[in-house]
C-alpha cells in the first residue's frame, strides 16, 4: 500500500476504514493485494498503513469469522497454513440500503445476518458522504416568459421529476425544492443539485422547453387560423392555469396603483394612483404558498 | 449468501402509452429520452417489417389500442401491409412493443430483466385467462414475470395515492378508485389496513370513457359550424380536425368555464365557436349516469364481502347513497378525471364527509408540470411495500386431484370473480362462485385432495373442516359434490362426507 503525499491513499482509507469495522477492513486488504494472503501477511498490512499490530491481531478472529462467510472469499488450504483470496467473479456486494433491505426481510443464515448488518454498521459509521462542489446547471426553468402549459389531449407531457426519492412515497414528478422561473432565477443550493442525477436536471430543462414551445406553437396556430386576440389570451391563460400560473391583471384594465403588487413604469407613482396595467404579472399557486413570478407593470 | 433485492419496477403497458417507473423515478421512455412514455402504436412498414412506437405513428395506417386484443379476447387484428390488408396475430405486435420497451428501459439502466423486479399493470376485469395471456407476452417480450407480478390497475392507482398520502388516516378505512381513462372505466373498492394491507373488496370495468366523450363533443360541434362533411374534399381530414378542437376543449374546460375552438380556413372557413362547460356536461351526462351505475355495483359487491352484509335482497336493493356512505377516500386516476364534471357527479353521490383526490400526483407536489398519468407505473413501482389481497378475484387456483388418476381438475381458476355481475344487478339471492359435479368429470366413486396453488408470492392460508385445506381430503360423490367460495371468503365443500365450512385467513374479515 502506497501514499500519496498531500492525496488521501488507499492506505489511510484502510485504516480509517479499520477503525469503524475492522472486518471490512480486512477485506479491503484482501481485494486490493489481488493474491492469497495468510492471517500474518494480512496483519503486516495493516501494520504497514498504520493500524497497531496488537489491535489487528486482537480484531482477527472477528475478521476471520467475515472471511468465512463472505462468498466473495475463498479459503485455501497449502500445508497447514490457509490463506484467503479475494474472488473478482462473485456478485457485488450489497449496498448499505440493499443490505437493510435483506435483513428485514428475513429468511438468512445466522452468517448472511452477520455480514449485512455489518455492511450497515460500517455504512451508519462511515456517515453521510461529503457534498461535492455545486453542478454548474440549474434545474430550474427558463426566465421571462413562463413556460407553456401541457400539451393537450393524450399522453401528457412529462414532469420534472423529484429532487429526494423517498422509499415508500412516489417519486414526484418536480424539483420539490426548486424555485421557478422568477425575475432573478435562482438554482438549487448545491445539497439539492447533488442529489439529483444529470439525466433527471435534464428532464427537467426538457418539460420546461416543452411547455414553452407549446404555447409559442399555440399562439401561433391560432393567429394563423385567424382567431379572434380574446381567444388568443384566453388560450393562453388555460394554459398558464393548468400549471397553476394565475394571471394578476389583465392587460389594458385600469386599477389602483399598489407597491407592493405592482411594477410601475416611472419611479414615483403614488399608492393609490390609477393606472392602466401595461403587461400583466403571474403568481405561482404552490401548496402551501403563492410565488410571485412577475408583478403586473403598468403606467400611469 | 445473502442476495440483493432487486428493485421494483412498474410497467403500465397502457391502451393508449406504456410507461415505466422504478421506486424513485419515472423513466424516459421516449425516443431519445425526450418524453416519459412511449406510444402503444404498431403497425408494419413498406417493407413489411413491425414497427412500434413514435414510428408507429407515422404509418398511414397505425394500430391503436393493440392492448383491447386481450380485453376482446380477440386472436387477430387487421393490419395494413402496404399491398393488401391481412390478420396478423394480435401477440405478436404486442411482443414487438414491449421488446422495444423493454430495451429502451435497459438501455436507460433499469433492469427490467432482472427476474422479480417488473410490476405489470392489468385491467381489474381481465380473468385468470386473459392475465396468463399478458404473461406469456411479456416473457416472450423479455420480461421475466409470473402470474404474481400483476397488479390490477386500479390497485396501483391506489397504491400511488396511498404512497404520497400524509394526511393523518384511521388504521382502517375504505377507498373507492374511479379510473377513467381513453378506453376503459375501472372501479375497484379497497380495504386498507395500516397503510399498509390494501384488499380489493371490489372490482369492476367498462370498455367505455374519454373516446366516446370525445366524439360526442365533436359530433355537437359540427352540428354547431352547420357544415356537412361529406360533401368536402376530404371528409376524414376535417372529422380529424373536429376531434382535435374536441379534445382541446376537453381539456381548457377542466379549468375554464368556457373555452374557444379555433378552425382552419381548410374546411371550416376560419370559423371560432365558444363552448360551454354546461354544453359538455350535457354531452358527458349519459355516460356518466352509466359510470355512477357501475359505481354502485362496485359498491354493492364490496358490501357482500361482509361477513354479515345482511340478506343479499337488502344489498341489492340499499340506496347507493347508503352505500357510498362507507367510503372514506374516493381516488380518481385516469385522464378523464379532470373534467369537472367527474367531480360533481361524485360529490353529489359520496356527499361531503368523503375526501375526493387525484391517485397522482401527491397534493404537496411542487411541479411545473405535473402528470396524472404516471400513477399506474408509480404505482406499480410501490406495489411491493403494500401487502395485497384479492377478495373479488382471489389470486389463487384450487384443484381437485383425484387418487390413482394423472392431472388435476380445476375448481376455481385464479381471478375469476366470486361475484358475477348479472346476479347482483338481478338482486340474486344466492351469490357465491359454485361448481357442482357438471363440467367436471368427476368419477362415480373414489377419494381424492384438494390442492391451493397461490399467484401472489405468498401461501394462502385456508381451513376447511378444521383442516388446512390444502390436501383436505375429498369423498367423491358425483351426486352430492359442491365446492363453494363466498364473496367474503367462506368456503363450503359437500361430498361424500358431508359438508365442510372454512375460510381464507387473511382476508380483510370485515
Amino acid at each position: 500500500m502506497t501514499r500519496s503525499g498531500g492525496r488521501r491513499g488507499s492506505g489511510d482509507a484502510i485504516a480509517e476504514l479499520f477503525a469503524t469495522s475492522a472486518p471490512e477492513a480486512v477485506l479491503r486488504v484482501l481485494r486490493e493485494s489481488g493474491r492469497a494472503l495468510a492471517k500474518s501477511e494480512i496483519i503486516d498490512q495493516l501494520a504497514a498503513v498504520g493500524v497497531p499490530r496488537a489491535r489487528a491481531d486482537k480484531a482477527w478472529s472477528q475478521a476471520q469469522k467475515r472471511l468465512r462467510q463472505d462468498s466473495r472469499v475463498i479459503a485455501e488450504k497449502d500445508r497447514q497454513i490457509v490463506r484467503y483470496r479475494w474472488n473478482p467473479q462473485s456478485p457485488p456486494a450489497p449496498t448499505p440500503a440493499d443490505a437493510l433491505n435483506l435483513l428485514v426481510e428475513g429468511r438468512l443464515t445466522r452468517g448472511e445476518r452477520e455480514a449485512l448488518a455489518e455492511t450497515v454498521r460500517a455504512a451508519l459509521a462511515a456517515g453521510p458522504p461529503a457534498a461535492p462542489a455545486p453542478a454548474a446547471s440549474s434545474a430550474t426553468p427558463p426566465t421571462g416568459e413562463p413556460a407553456a402549459a401541457p400539451p393537450s389531449p393524450g399522453p401528457s407531457s412529462t414532469a420534472p421529476p423529484s429532487t429526494a426519492p423517498p422509499s415508500t412515497a412516489p417519486p414526484s414528478t418536480g424539483p420539490s425544492k426548486a424555485t421557478p422561473a422568477t425575475a432573478a432565477p435562482s438554482t438549487p443550493g448545491p445539497a439539492a443539485d447533488d442529489m439529483v442525477p444529470a439525466s433527471r436536471l435534464r428532464q427537467v430543462e426538457l418539460d420546461a422547453a416543452r411547455e414553452l414551445a407549446g404555447m409559442a406553437i399555440d399562439v401561433e396556430e391560432q393567429v394563423a387560423k385567424g382567431a379572434s386576440g380574446k381567444a388568443i389570451i384566453h388560450r393562453v391563460r388555460a394554459r398558464m392555469k393548468r400549471l397553476r400560473l394565475e394571471p394578476v391583471g389583465r392587460a389594458g384594465e385600469e386599477v389602483t396603483f399598489d407597491r407592493t403588487q405592482h411594477q410601475p413604469m416611472r419611479a414615483g407613482v403614488p399608492d393609490g394612483a390609477r393606472v392602466l396595467v401595461v403587461r400583466p404579472g403571474y403568481i405561482w399557486r404552490l401548496p402551501g404558498e403563492d410565488l410571485v413570478i412577475e408583478k403586473p407593470v403598468v403606467q400611469d | 449468501m445473502a442476495r440483493s433485492r432487486v428493485p421494483t419496477i412498474g410497467f403500465d403497458f397502457g391502451t393508449s402509452t406504456t410507461m415505466i417507473a422504478t421506486e424513485s423515478e419515472v423513466v424516459s421512455l421516449g425516443r431519445d429520452g425526450r418524453t416519459r412514455f412511449m406510444p402503444s402504436v404498431v403497425g408494419y412498414d413498406a417493407t413489411g417489417s413491425v414497427v412500434v412506437g413514435e414510428d408507429a405513428e407515422l404509418l398511414d395506417v397505425p394500430i391503436f389500442s393493440i392492448k383491447r386484443a386481450i380485453t376482446t379476447d380477440r386472436q387477430f387484428v387487421r393490419a395494413d401491409m402496404v399491398t393488401r390488408t391481412k390478420d396478423v396475430r394480435a401477440d405478436t405486435l404486442m411482443v414487438a412493443l414491449l421488446s422495444e420497451a423493454v430495451r429502451r428501459a435497459t438501455e436507460a439502466g433499469v433492469p427490467v430483466r432482472s427476474r422479480g423486479a417488473v410490476r405489470l399493470g392489468c385491467p381489474a376485469m381481465w380473468t385468470g385467462e386473459q392475465r396468463r395471456r399478458l404473461v406469456k407476452i411479456a416473457n416472450r417480450a423479455g420480461l421475466p414475470v409470473k402470474l404474481d407480478a400483476l397488479v390490477d390497475e386500479p390497485v396501483a392507482a391506489g397504491i400511488a395515492w396511498l404512497s404520497g398520502d400524509t394526511a393523518p388516516r384511521p388504521d382502517r378505512f375504505r377507498v373507492l378508485v374511479f379510473d377513467m381513462g381513453g378506453g376503459t372505466l375501472d372501479i375497484a373498492v379497497l380495504d386498507v389496513r395500516d397503510r399498509r394491507d390494501v384488499a380489493v373488496l371490489a372490482a369492476i370495468g367498462l370498455p367505455q370513457a374519454g373516446d366516446a366523450l370525445d366524439e360526442a363533443i365533436a359530433s355537437d360541434l359540427e352540428s354547431m359550424l352547420d357544415v356537412r362533411l361529406d360533401a368536402l374534399d376530404n371528409p376524414e381530414s376535417a372529422r380529424a380536425e373536429l376531434r382535435r378542437e374536441a379534445r382541446r376543449l376537453k381539456l381548457e374546460l377542466s379549468t375554464e368555464d368556457e373555452a374557444p375552438a379555433t378552425f382552419s380556413a381548410l374546411y371550416f372557413n376560419s370559423a371560432e365557436i365558444w363552448y360551454s362547460r354546461e354544453r359538455l356536461e350535457a354531452a358527458f351526462e349519459r355516460q356518466m349516469d352509466e359510470a355512477v351505475a357501475a359505481v354502485g355495483l362496485a359498491l354493492r359487491a364490496a358490501k357482500l364481502t361482509e361477513r354479515s352484509p345482511g340478506s343479499i335482497h337488502t344489498v341489492a336493493h340499499a340506496p347507493i347513497e347508503q352505500l357510498a356512505a362507507g367510503i372514506d377516500v374516493v381516488v380518481l386516476a385516469g385522464g378523464m378525471t379532470h373534467v369537472p364534471y367527474v367531480r360533481t357527479r361524485l360529490e353529489e353521490l359520496f356527499g361531503p364527509t368523503t375526501e375526493i383526490v387525484h391517485a397522482y400526483p401527491p397534493a404537496d407536489d411542487r411541479s411545473l408540470v405535473r402528470s396524472p398519468e404516471l400513477a399506474i407505473a408509480v404505482g406499480l413501482a410501490q406495489a411491493d411495500n403494500f401487502g395485497r389481497i384479492n377478495m373479488y378475484r382471489p389470486a389463487l387456483d384450487i384443484l381437485l386431484e383425484i387418487d390413482d388418476r394423472a392431472g388435476a381438475i380445476t375448481l376455481y381458476e385464479a381471478f375469476t370473480p366470486l361475484m358475477d355481475q348479472g346476479s347482483l344487478r338481478r338482486g340474486s339471492s344466492d351469490i357465491r362462485y359454485v361448481r357442482t359435479a357438471r363440467g367436471l368429470s368427476l368419477p362415480r366413486s373414489g377419494t381424492g385432495k384438494i390442492r391451493v396453488v397461490s399467484h401472489n408470492g405468498s401461501p394462502v392460508r385456508s381451513t376447511l373442516g378444521g383442516r388446512s385445506l390444502d390436501g383436505f381430503p375429498v369423498a367423491i360423490d358425483p351426486e352430492k359434490f359442491e365446492f363453494s367460495l363466498y364473496p367474503y371468503g367462506r368456503i363450503r365443500l359437500v361430498d361424500a362426507a358431508g359438508t365442510h365450512e372454512g375460510q381464507f385467513e387473511d382476508w380483510h374479515l370485515i
